[in-house]
């Protein structure tokens, strides 16, 4: 035998002899790992594990037989047969470690419940820059449990070694009140704070001026996993499905909430949709406010809100952020969806103006970008939000149903990576299996498939409107209230799904072909109850922005009980702008104050009217004077006395009828008449004869003093202008001209 | 030579039976994850009429194995007698459906094969919000074996004159063979309190002449009901 010949023998020996041995590693390795799924079909485990053993047996006893006995064939075929195991062993580990990592950041397991907090540190409009400079400072927090952004935050700044003083408060909401009304230097908030306040009218330049000075973020225990105990293929049970929109890395609010009720001996499933707008009490805190701040709070915080809201246990949550439904739909190879309208609607990018999805009205095919688009869009939507609620049900319940119908390996895993980058939950993968298991052996007799079995109903959460009042902002931001009603139907429904309802047994089983049954809508949109809205304080709306007129402003005036202090201006006015004939261009305290916190007169600045005599009736006579003055007219005044007929002396001051009349045009008359309402006998305006008592005085009441005591009075400004409204001035006083007129300064 | 022979003689005996042990499990573990993904095939039946797309349960009754016989005998005789098999059709229909004692659960509704099967579905629907949806409280406050069982059924057929038309998605469906059947029906004996329960419905059965099922259009009341 030569020596080269001699070396390759040497090298098939060796070589056939570690892969053999890498072989048998690997192979086993498989197995254990394969061990963790075996619970998903055991008959099948077991047959694959009894297949590749007798595989191994084959290839170590050639092996055995090639070395013992010195065969060089034997030994060139264990070399090839062991290379093409150690072949398909790598692989198996490769496909293993895939489905492993998956299901691992899939799912999370153990007694403890764990989750991701995050929270921010942010000052309002500040000149504080940093954490430290806030030692000695006030820190607002909310209220709330060890696991929470201010727990966290809280601890983060001790770590730094900053002492500040900290207050707490019942609701993100009065936290960011008194963030902006400076009643704290700043505040921890959840990280997603901006995106709970985005919406809200009038918001926006407060978060403008909002500065994150830290952000934090930490595993925290939240809760236990005793839901794990649970046979999903025995017992009914309830899971929260939240679907968020995260922003850069932090997670966002909650955009979509549904409990899922199910119950595996009925295959009946409940999908009950909670708008995130529902106005609620949030766990763990006092005040309501709005139910995705909870997600803001933790998921364990959402959960248990949901829980509090419905009256209900929820054992199990499904967390899904949007870029995991379309790469999981996408992994699927599409869904199918019924869209009521046509429409084109945002992807799937977090940056705005990218409206490249089209969906078609009708029933058809999406892929995971249109899948999305379809369960997020409401303002296409003949029914806003609630065609979205039913949407993301329909999105849930497809993806479910292509899922039970796959048969292809690479979807499967494809499928499995998408969950496993973008879902969490705390189902276990022993509870996952053996549901899927039972999926996969109900014995089906109808004909049907497996997803027409499961009765699939779907329910939402119902409410009307409201508003409450931001005292920090002054803004009025909307809310939705649930109907009472509407949580006892769902409660009911979720009740009757879960087995705990009664009903009566009919007598015989009807159906016709010409009536197809159609189960209609399962839930009441609206109820017939006393709907009780949180206090708003009555503000001074934004007249300019409502392009009101001074009827307008009348009007509200009146309901408010709030006294007017009209002045009209013409082209020489610095306020003057054209196109606002008879509309309201400034007015004083400005929009947002409070009615309560008004110390005097409402001063509106409205355009003189061109063309027709505006409506003095139930004005005071100094509102028809500025106007006569700006527009060139003369005043004729009569007045109403104590004791004539028709005299009314709550209406004292103020013009009782006009001529010409409201709405005449101004271009026929020169002069305006009014009656007027005198001061009554006991007002501190009658004459008491001396121009001392005049200063401290209305302008009306210092006019209907000159009137009692037949005096030429003239009213002027700082700046020897003629005015018509104000209050006489204490500081000047009086004088007295030679032709006998008082001039009075007013303020 | 002859020593390698024997080693070789010897490796076969060992390897063969290990190969073929092999190939079984290999083919078990394909056969079982088949049928596991599966999912929408039917269930194990007993026998089925599988052209026509009638099945028996394999945990039928021995009611519904005999009517599913005579069924099977109508569609196959020489001679098709239309009224004979719309009669059986109902029958099986019956059996099965107010058959409580050898269901699943709530959603396995009975008598499915028998139905109208464009909307099979709505059907299917139907009943499981309507008669079955006490199925599991009687299951529970009974025992299923003392539920509902069907022991006898009778029914009696009538050519519908003019034959029976339907509308489909804007579009007439005409089905000019088409018959009125008068069942009559009893429970068998068991726990549940049945009082309420009715025992004799009518029926409207067509013949789908492109595929030669016959199927149950309409269940009604008791009484007689012509065709509007």
């Amino acid at each position: 035998m030569s020596r080269k010949s001699s070396k390759v023998k040497t090298y098939i020996s060796v070589a056939a002899l570690i892969l053999t041995l890498l072989a048998n590693i690997l192979i086993i390795l498989v197995a254990i790992l394969m061990w963790r799924y075996s619970g998903l079909e055991r008959g099948t485990f077991l047959a694959l594990i009894g297949a590749v053993a007798c595989i191994l047996i084959i290839l170590d006893v050639v092996f055995i037989f090639a070395y013992v006995f010195k065969d060089n064939k034997l030994k060139i075929a264990t070399l090839v047969f062991a290379l093409v195991m150690t072949l398909a062993g790598a692989y198996g580990n490769y496909l293993l470690f895939r489905v492993n990592n998956a299901v691992d950041s899939m799912i999370q397991s153990g007694d403890e419940h764990y989750e991701t907090i995050s929270a921010s540190l942010v000052v309002y409009d500040s000149e504080v820059s940093s954490s430290s400079e806030l030692d000695g400072l006030v820190v607002g927090m909310v209220e709330g449990t060890e696991a929470s952004p201010s727990a966290l935050g809280q601890s983060k700044l001790n770590e730094a070694g900053v002492s500040p003083r900290y207050e707490e408060y019942g609701s993100i909401d009065e936290l960011m009140s008194a963030l902006i009304a400076k009643e704290v230097d700043a505040a921890i908030l959840p990280s997603g704070f901006r995106s709970m306040y985005a919406d809200q009218e009038g918001y926006a330049e407060y978060l403008d001026s909002m500065t994150t000075l830290e952000e934090w973020s930490e595993d925290m225990q939240t809760g236990s996993n005793d839901s794990q105990n649970i046979d999903l293929s025995m017992e009914p049970f309830n899971v929260l499905l939240i679907g968020y929109a995260p922003e850069s890395d932090t997670y966002g609010l909650a955009d979509s909430i549904i409990v899922a009720s199910v119950n595996p001996k009925t295959l009946t499933v409940t999908m009950t949709s909670i708008p995130r707008d529902s106005y609620v009490t949030i766990a763990g805190t006092s005040s309501k406010q709005k139910i995705n701040a909870a997600r803001g709070i933790s998921r364990q915080c959402l959960m248990d809100t949901v829980s509090d809201m419905l009256g209900i246990e929820i054992d199990m949550y499904m967390e899904v952020n949007f870029k995991g439904v379309v790469e999981i739909v996408d992994a699927l190879g599409g869904i199918e969806i019924d869209s009521p309208v046509a429409f084109l609607a945002q992807d799937s990018s977090t940056e705005r103006g990218h409206y490249t999805v089209r969906i078609e009205e009708g029933v058809q095919w999406a892929d995971g970008e249109m899948a999305l688009a379809f369960a997020r869009e409401r303002h296409a939507m003949p029914n806003g939000d609630y065609d979205r609620e039913l949407h993301q049900q329909q999105v849930i319940t497809q993806i479910v149903s292509r899922l039970l119908e796959l048969n292809d390996i690479n979807r499967a895993l494809d499928a499995l990576e998408a969950a496993g980058n973008n879902l969490e939950t705390n189902i276990s993968l022993d509870q996952l299996t053996s549901l899927f298991n039972y999926l996969l052996s109900i014995p089906n007799y109808t004909g049907l498939k497996t997803m027409d079995l499961i009765d699939i109903q779907n329910m939402r959460v119902t409410g009307y409107s409201s508003y409450y009042h931001d005292y920090g902002s002054g803004l009025n931001l909307w809310i939705m209230i649930p109907y009472e009603g509407s949580i006892a139907e769902n409660l009911a429904r979720i009740e009757d799904t879960m087995g705990s309802a009664t009903d009566t047994q009919e007598a015989l089983f009807s159906f016709s072909a010409k009536e197809p049954y159609e189960r209609g809508v399962l839930y009441h949109e609206v109820f017939d109850e006393v709907q009780v809205h949180p206090e708003i304080p009555e503000a001074i709306p934004d007249f300019i922005r409502e392009s009101a007129t001074l009827a307008d402003v009348q009007a509200w005036a009146s309901e408010n009980d709030v006294t007017l202090d009209v002045h009209y201006i013409d082209e020489s006015d610095d306020r003057y702008v054209e196109g606002t004939s008879g509309l309201v261009v400034d007015f004083s305290p400005s929009a947002g104050t409070l009615v309560s916190e008004m110390s005097g007169p409402l001063t509106v600045y409205v355009t003189a009217t061109d063309g027709e005599i505006p409506n003095f009736v139930g004005q005071p006579l100094s509102s028809l004077e500025s106007w006569a003055s700006a527009n060139g007219y003369e005043v004729s005044v009569d007045y109403i006395e104590e004791g004539d007929y028709g005299y009314d002396a709550s209406r004292a001051g103020l013009i009782s009828s006009q001529n010409p009349g409201a709405g005449e045009d101004s271009r026929y008359y020169s002069v305006i008449s009014v009656e007027v309402f005198a001061q009554s006998s006991g007002s501190s305006a009658e004459a008491t004869g001396d121009p001392y008592d005049v200063p401290g005085m209305s302008y009306d009441e210092a006019v209907m003093w000159c009137e009692n005591n037949n005096r030429s009075c003239v009213f002027i400004d700082s700046n020897w202008d003629y005015v018509y409204s104000g209050t006489v001035s204490d500081n000047w006083g009086y004088s007295e001209s030679g032709d006998g007129s008082i001039w009075f300064m007013m303020e | 030579m002859k020593n390698k022979k024997t080693r070789y003689r010897i490796l076969g005996i060992i390897i063969i039976p290990l190969v073929i042990i092999c190939i079984l499990l290999a083919i078990l573990a394909v056969t079982s994850l088949k049928s596991a993904v599966n999912i929408t095939g039917p269930a194990e039946m007993e026998s089925s009429i599988d052209d026509l797309g009638y099945h028996l349960r394999s945990d039928a009754t021995d009611l519904q194995k005999t009517l599913f016989d005579e069924l099977t005998e109508a569609l196959n005789a020489e001679e098709e007698d239309e009224e004979l098999i719309a009669e059986s059709i109902v029958k099986n229909f019956v059996a099965d459906f107010y058959t409580w004692t050898n269901k699943e659960g709530q959603y396995d509704i009975g008598g499915m094969d028998y139905v109208y099967t464009p909307q099979k579905t709505n059907i299917y629907d139907e009943a499981r919000n309507g008669f079955y949806k006490t199925f599991e409280q009687s299951v529970e406050a009974y025992g299923q074996d003392e539920t509902l069982e069907i022991d006898e059924v009778s029914a009696s057929a009538v050519a519908l004159s003019g034959g029976y038309d339907l509308e489909e998605d804007g579009v007439s469906v005409h089905f000019s063979d088409a018959f009125t059947v008068d069942c009559d029906f009893s429970y068998a004996d068991t726990d549940m309190d049945k009082s309420a329960l009715e025992t004799r419905q009518t029926f409207i059965v067509i013949k789908d002449q492109e595929t030669g099922r016959y199927e149950i259009v309409e269940a009604l009341g008791g009484e007689d009901v012509t065709q509007e």
